[in-house]
């Protein structure tokens, strides 16, 4: 077994495999001092203890991320360089609305959030996804071979959420790069140049969303955008006696919206590739899934959890504490290690295999849980879902394109991400 | 009509006891646990978003036998 000594989060080795680190921690140090005062909590249930005692363990204060930049490593975060400042300044201004946000408040945002996003209001959106799947099959099938990443796991979710977003087709591409950049800076280490290209990209997308509000505060319509210009926020009544109500501002709907867009785009396209690769990874599990297509739901939650699309997300302590006989002093960063408790063995028997019919009574926590629980679960599910019937469905005898795979990960501490993977297949 | 919570479906995402917490309590495992004060006083409004809200949906009205 591997050593937690050894644990270097950004040696390309452990960006490509993590997993035996992660066992390492969970049986040498539950609760791992990865840097002054950086704690990964890597356990299936200290991880849930920390998920739902939202006083102790806080979202705000930019817990979600650390700063992945700095040459000594792993690093709280901190106010970002004048040159990345001055780029950012010409964004919308930023409001803690859900990822950065604590209950009351962040559950006030959720509600109204979570009623556009429920399993009734998705499904009227699986016509339209079984046609963007088809149609983005149509284009590949003929030649045998695709790579998926590009040609298919990227542009499921960005079609989609561009659809429920009223984004029109023209601005597919621009949102597809903001999208890209935005995600590598969150938990990569990216050369200074990268950084404020990331910088733009953010500043082009608020800017672009604030646009969209705008034009939807003065019509009719029925996207996610239409529904938070017409959502009424919960508010304290001034006197002090009851609650109120107010309409969403700007800068609150463009922070919303910013974060379904990228988590909505990003993690499912991890999904759907890790997915891919482990089922071919995996020859036994892919025949049962592909002579019995009702299994795909299964599948996919064991997708999510042996390779959570999200590895991990931060909290930030709010007073000393005790987690797993560690002592927490008030202050220290915690990164709860999703990927990690979701092959914790005393929970999942043979937690490190991929069993496309696995039944636990215990559930994988690759969404979170709590009041973070991510708001959209039912999205990626159905989405998911549609995808993979269709592609078992229209392709027979998916493999590996031979020579042509690396198998490297984006380099990025919190997202699991292939590059790419080639595969050829036969037409059924 | 009586509510119910099917744990066979549940997927701990723990949203019910979150954004309805009058109606909904944790038990020591992690699962829902119905308040039955809180529901029978509750209004179908609320209950409904407590159905709808739920990722995997658990929750259900059943038929009460004994009307």
């Amino acid at each position: 077994m591997k050593s937690v000594h050894d644990f270097d989060p950004f040696a390309e080795a452990t960006i490509d495999c993590p997993y035996e680190f992660y066992g390492a921690m969970r049986e040498q140090a539950p609760v791992y001092e990865a840097a002054d005062n950086v704690y990964f909590v890597t356990t299936y249930d200290l991880i849930r203890e920390v998920l739902v005692d939202t006083k102790t363990y806080s979202s705000k204060n930019g817990a979600a991320f650390l700063n992945f930049q700095g040459e000594e490593g792993l690093a709280p975060p901190s106010a970002p360089p004048p040159e990345i400042m001055e780029i950012l300044v010409n964004g919308v201004e930023n409001r803690d609305t859900m990822l950065s946000a604590d209950p009351p408040e962040h559950t006030r945002f959720r509600a109204l959030v979570n009623r556009s996003l429920t399993p009734k209001r998705v499904a009227r959106l699986e016509h339209v996804m079984h046609s963007v799947v088809d149609d983005l099959i149509d284009k590949f099938i003929d030649r045998g071979e695709v790579e998926f990443v590009s040609e298919f796991s990227m542009m499921v979710p960005l079609t989609v959420v561009s659809i429920a977003l009223g984004v029109p087709e023209s601005e597919l591409e621009n949102y597809k790069f903001w999208s890209a950049e935005m995600s590598k800076v969150l938990a990569g280490r990216v050369s200074p140049e990268e950084q404020l290209v990331a910088a733009q990209a953010r500043v082009d997308l608020q800017n672009y969303l604030a646009s969209q509000v705008e034009a939807a505060r003065s019509r009719t319509g029925e996207t996610l955008v239409d529904d938070l210009v017409n959502a009424h926020l919960l508010i304290d009544a001034e006197d002090g006696d009851g609650k109120d109500y107010r309409p969403l501002d700007t800068p609150e709907i463009v922070s919303i919206l910013q974060q379904l867009l990228i988590a909505g785009q990003e993690t499912v396209n991890y999904l759907l590739s890790s997915t891919m690769l482990n089922l071919i990874e995996n020859p036994e599990e892919f025949v049962k899934v592909a002579s019995d297509i009702s299994l795909v739901p299964a599948m996919l939650e064991e997708g999510l959890r042996v390779d959570s699309p999200i590895q991990a997300l931060g909290r930030f302590v709010t007073q000393d504490t005790e987690l797993g006989g560690v002592s927490l002093p008030e202050g220290s960063r915690l990164m709860v290690m999703y990927g990690c408790g979701n092959r914790d063995k005393t929970v999942f028997d043979e937690g490190e295999s991929f069993q496309v019919d696995r039944v636990s009574d215990r559930k994988h926590i690759a969404f979170g849980a709590g009041p973070h629980y991510c708001p959209g679960a039912n999205l990626a599910r159905l989405e998911s879902k549609v995808a993979m019937e269709h592609l078992l469905s229209r392709l027979k005898n998916i493999r590996l394109a031979p020579g042509k795979n690396d198998f490297a990960h984006q380099y990025n501490f919190i997202f699991r991400a292939l590059n790419s993977l080639h595969l050829q297949f036969d037409v059924s | 009509m009586k509510l119910k919570i099917d744990l066979s479906k549940c997927v701990m995402s723990g949203q019910c006891y979150y954004f309805h917490p009058k109606l909904v309590r944790m038990d020591k495992n992690g699962h829902p646990e119905l308040i039955s004060a809180g529901v029978e006083s509750a209004g179908d409004e609320v209950i409904d978003d407590l159905i709808e809200m739920c990722p995997a949906l658990a929750i259900e009205l059943v038929k009460d036998k004994s009307q």
